[in-house]
């Protein structure tokens, strides 16, 4: 069973049970607007709102409540062979988890994926050999477990799950040798029992090894270890069960900081996950995309049937625009919104409103749509493109009555004058999913395309450069004005309206770059080690006069040496990489897809943009 | 192996140029007691085969071997440094670890000044630490280096070794001899081409030749011995153009410099960028990046604009160093140039523009 999340709730009621001793009878009367009346407690954000019938003491019992979990848990449980029928207190979002494929949210090609490879990793012969490690990618809530558990039911074969168990981690002291290789040992072992046993328990002829729980793999010595693992499993062929690992997309978190050694992954992905040098045929990587707001709407209408609940049509989609494509957050909103107390009946739409908007992800704006809405630069009065809608346009005016202009600047500023913009940076600041050094690195990237004249460019380059010589990636010393600066500053210097010739976004190169970097230092480093012999040379030396001199020598040279010696006009080897499918930024793609194929429009064009990873710009827009 | 290493002099009356300075030198190793030293002076200019004459001069020819000292920072993360190390001296570049400096200065000197020379038969009491780079010493180091200087002067002595005072701080250049290699000039450089032709049995090196390697070199006589060798590799006979012993990065920024003078649009930025980056990966050292390009766009373009262009190029390196990311600000400076370079041909006076700074 899960941990209960709601326990807050459960346990204010019970403990006030504790405090004025009811007849146990009434407990499970009560035990239904349990939720509710806890549940009510919970918009603490909302003060002035007081729900009428709260116990006499309520932040007496807040306070305990924390406390009092465990032993009021003890008491349900006395009192608990009296009554036949104990409810099920699990959240929505597992006591209503998809038991067949029609409940599933998943996208119907994205299961068909994960059953062709389950299929063939069964199979007695053919690619099964071939199948032995599948990647499931994804980010929160977008059903990658589920998927993979609908499946087991369907097609009848058991799921060994891995679990971390954090009491046989040692803490280990900082004099002794590190042992923190305790977790990969164990997952060792984990896999060479699965492989080899089966369970006496089920029917099921095949069995599947899923791993949710990574061991810590940032810990380079763990990864190592868990990499082993996973290699030797794998290449032990068929006769071992097939491993399925689930990865959801932690966030973005890169370290921006080009200065010396950080060259940490930082960010686990399917390539951090899978051992380097694995043959590319023994695993397959899927990707799960957020759940369209199609397929969103269509579940949680299953949820609330199931939940005998009715909600109306808008609470429901300011649910699922809320939610962001995570279906388990998506539920757990639908959940909490329908807890509310009886007296509020047929609430007003502010209390649902407000409801959904305490719930709603914190991260609902994209990288993606932040850069999109600063390289716009839309400012009050810009015209209106050709393909807004009615709708949009009137949004805009109502938008732009509510700016107020600034008071004019004296004319010897009058080349500063601009329109007042419809960006709301601290809005984009509150909703940010990235640090502001990321922020100008992406800004940085695609600048360029946004500019009419040089002169744009160089007011927005000479902002980043102040930012970036005024900042520090110390948090202590960082400039925490930072993130205004380099978007009002972007904002103020990018053409109003911006040209619109179906830009792209790209990711930044710096990374790449950074990347290569560090591969040129080792080779430097190791032509340094060869010149030792005969004294010491400086780094610098090496690079700068060296080049000739090694080109020369031929093989004779250090092995390697090119890395940091060679450079050819016109061979870029870091051509910029728009954001497209497989990132963790640009999410709207299968939504698309969907919606295409549910209209039952064909569009090639927007199709195929779809497809190739990158978003019309009147998709951003949109958002 | 390479000729500069080995036709490297070896004693103070070995070397060719500043005869001047080597007396000095010299007069003071005799002298029995001896200052914390720092030689600066541009690079290829012989501060290092100076140091090395002048601990052969002190020590006599001890016997050098090359380690690798693994350090540990307060974090258990390890460092790597090659050192240098004879019974008398010990030689290293801490800025090759970066920001962990400071724990490498700080685990040196310590372990130097508290071992005692032992040996009855040194010539001297103290030994020499030599730490090479010591203008990319960070702040941190430099202040653990301040204390230690004056603290364990009856056993230690620092030699260190820099291309310009500027960014030591004024604590330790008041605590050191401050010695100035210069570059050598056309002549002194001629005179050490052509020793070094007779050592390696090179044949003559003819005058033209000579002209050429060395007027590229710009007064570094290392790169200038390297240049020499590459070409004598490349073709025994020095027919080929000294455009092939050049190393690459040296023509791409050139080329780079000409990209900012054909265009100036914010697709040309883009592309220069690419090529930036290009630079930036081969661990080519941004502010020599900056500065080859800035020669190169000098060069090509009005009078009116060098001075224009030279001060933007001080500013952006300036914040280069401020700063972390340095895509940004050589773009900058790129940007500025493509902006300036445009409005001269457009014929906007630019006025007082440099007044907002």
């Amino acid at each position: 069973m899960p941990p209960r999340t709601t326990s807050t709730g459960r346990a204010k009621h019970k403990s006030t049970l504790k405090f004025e001793s009811p007849p146990p009878s009434k407990k499970f009367k009560g035990a239904k607007d349990v939720t509710i009346l806890s549940l009510s407690q919970r918009p603490v954000l909302k003060p002035g709102n007081k729900p009428p019938s709260s116990t006499p003491r309520p932040s007496n019992v807040v306070e305990s409540a924390g406390v009092t979990v465990k032993d009021a848990k003890g008491k349900g449980k006395a009192s608990g062979p009296t009554h036949e029928e104990i409810p099920d207190d699990r959240l929505w979002a597992d006591k209503y988890e998809p038991q067949s494929l029609g409940d599933l949210a998943v996208h119907k090609r994205k299961v068909d994926d994960v059953r062709r490879w389950l299929v063939e990793a069964f199979s007695e012969q053919g690619l099964s050999g071939h199948r032995r490690l599948l990647v499931l990618t994804g980010p929160a809530g977008s059903g990658k477990t589920a998927t993979l558990r609908v499946l087991a039911h369907e097609m009848n074969f058991e799921i060994i799950e891995h679990k971390t168990h954090v009491n046989t981690v040692q803490v280990s002291t900082f004099a002794s040798e590190p042992s923190m290789s305790n977790t990969p040992d164990v997952f060792s072992t984990f896999l060479a029992r699965a492989g080899a046993y089966t369970s006496i328990f089920t029917s099921a002829r095949q069995k599947l090894v899923l791993v949710e729980d990574l061991p810590n793999i940032l810990h380079p010595a763990v990864r190592a270890r868990f990499h082993d693992a996973l290699r030797t499993h794998v290449e032990h062929g068929p006769s071992v069960a097939p491993v399925v690992l689930v990865v959801s997309d932690a966030g973005l978190c890169v370290e921006a900081s080009s200065n010396g050694s950080s060259s940490r992954d930082v960010v686990i992905d399917a390539r951090a996950v899978v051992p380097p040098g694995l043959p590319a045929h023994l695993f397959t990587e899927i990707r799960f995309n957020p759940i369209a707001p199609t397929l969103l709407a269509s579940a949680l209408k299953r949820v609330t049937a199931l939940a005998n609940v009715r909600l109306s049509q808008s609470i429901l989609n300011s649910v699922v625009e809320g939610a962001g494509g995570d279906v388990r957050s998506a539920i757990m909103t639908l959940e909490f919104t329908c807890a509310r107390p009886a007296s509020w009946k047929q609430s007003s739409r502010s209390n649902v409103g407000s409801i959904v908007s305490t719930t709603q992800k914190e991260n609902a704006l994209l990288l993606f749509h932040l850069i999109g809405k600063i390289m716009y630069n839309k400012r009050k009065g810009d015209p209106h493109p050709k393909s807004a809608s009615a709708k949009d346009i009137s949004r805009e005016r109502v938008l732009d009555r509510t700016l107020n202009d600034p008071p004019p600047l004296p004319p010897w500023l009058a080349t500063e004058e601009r329109r007042t913009s419809r960006v709301d940076v601290n809005l984009l600041y509150a909703s940010t999913p990235v640090d502001a050094s990321l922020f100008g690195l992406y800004v940085h990237q695609n600048y360029t395309q946004y500019c009419f004249s040089v002169e744009q460019c160089s007011s927005l380059i000479d902002n980043l450069s102040w930012t970036d010589a005024n900042n520090s990636e110390n948090w202590y010393d960082a400039n925490p004005h930072a993130f205004h600066i380099q978007a009002l500053g972007t904002l103020h210097s990018l053409p109003s309206p911006v040209p619109r010739t179906g830009q792209r976004i790209f990711k930044p190169a710096f990374f790449s770059s950074l990347q290569k970097q560090q591969s040129a230092r080792d080779a430097l480093d190791q032509t340094s080690n060869w010149l030792s012999s005969t004294g010491l040379w400086s780094r610098v030396a090496i690079t700068t006069e060296l080049g000739g001199v090694l080109r020369t020598l031929g093989r004779r040279a250090p092995h390697g040496h090119r890395a940091f010696s060679e450079l050819v006009f016109g061979q870029d080897s870091m051509g910029a990489v728009p954001m497209g499918e497989g990132d963790v930024e640009a999410e709207a793609v299968d939504r698309d897809e969907d919606e295409i194929r549910e209209t039952g429009k064909s569009h090639t064009s927007n199709d195929q943009a779809a497809y190739l990873g990158y978003l019309e710009d009147d998709d951003i827009e949109e958002w | 192996m390479l000729w500069v290493d080995d036709y490297r002099p070896k004693t103070l009356d070995g070397l060719h140029y500043h005869v001047g300075l080597s007396q000095r030198l010299k007069s003071l190793a005799a002298s029995g007691d001896f200052p914390h030293m720092l030689f600066y002076g541009p690079s290829g200019a012989g501060k290092k085969t100076r140091i090395a004459a002048t601990l052969n001069e002190l020590f006599g020819s001890g016997v050098e071997r090359i380690d690798q000292r693994v350090f540990l920072t307060p974090s258990r993360k390890k460092l790597d440094v090659n050192v240098v190390q004879s019974n008398y001296h010990i030689e290293l570049t801490p800025s090759e670890v970066g920001n962990y400096d400071r724990v490498v200065i700080q685990e040196i000197i310590k372990e130097i000044a508290q071992t005692q020379q032992v040996d009855v038969s040194a010539k001297h009491r103290f030994k020499v630490v030599v730490i090479n780079e010591a203008d990319s010493l960070s702040r941190d180091a430099q202040a653990a280096l301040r204390r230690t200087m004056e603290k364990y002067m009856s056993n230690l002595r620092i030699i260190l070794c820099a291309n310009s005072t500027s960014r030591l701080i004024a604590p330790i250049k008041s605590r050191c001899l401050l010695i100035r290699v210069a570059a050598p000039n056309h002549e002194e450089m001629l005179t050490v081409l052509n020793h070094v032709a007779k050592r390696a049995g090179a044949g003559s090196l003819p005058e033209d030749r000579a002209d050429e390697i060395i007027s590229d070199a710009n007064g570094n006589m290392r790169k200038a011995i390297l240049v020499f060798e590459a070409m004598k590799m490349q073709s025994p006979d020095l027919s080929s153009s000294l455009a092939i012993a050049k190393p690459d990065w040296e023509t791409y920024c050139y080329k780079v410099g000409d990209m900012i003078i054909q265009e100036q649009t914010p697709q040309r930025v883009m592309e220069v960028r690419t090529k930036l980056y290009e630079l930036l990966s081969h661990c080519i050292p941004p502010t020599i990046i900056l500065k080859t390009i800035a020669d190169r766009v000098v060069q090509k373009v009005d009078e009116s604009l060098k001075a224009d262009i030279m001060h933007w190029a001080a500013i952006y390196e300036n914040r280069m160093r401020i700063g972390n990311k340095k895509i940004y600000h050589l773009e900058a400076w790129v940007v500025k140039v493509m902006s300036l370079y445009k409005q001269f041909f457009l014929g906007i006076e630019l006025g007082d523009f440099d007044d907002f700074i």
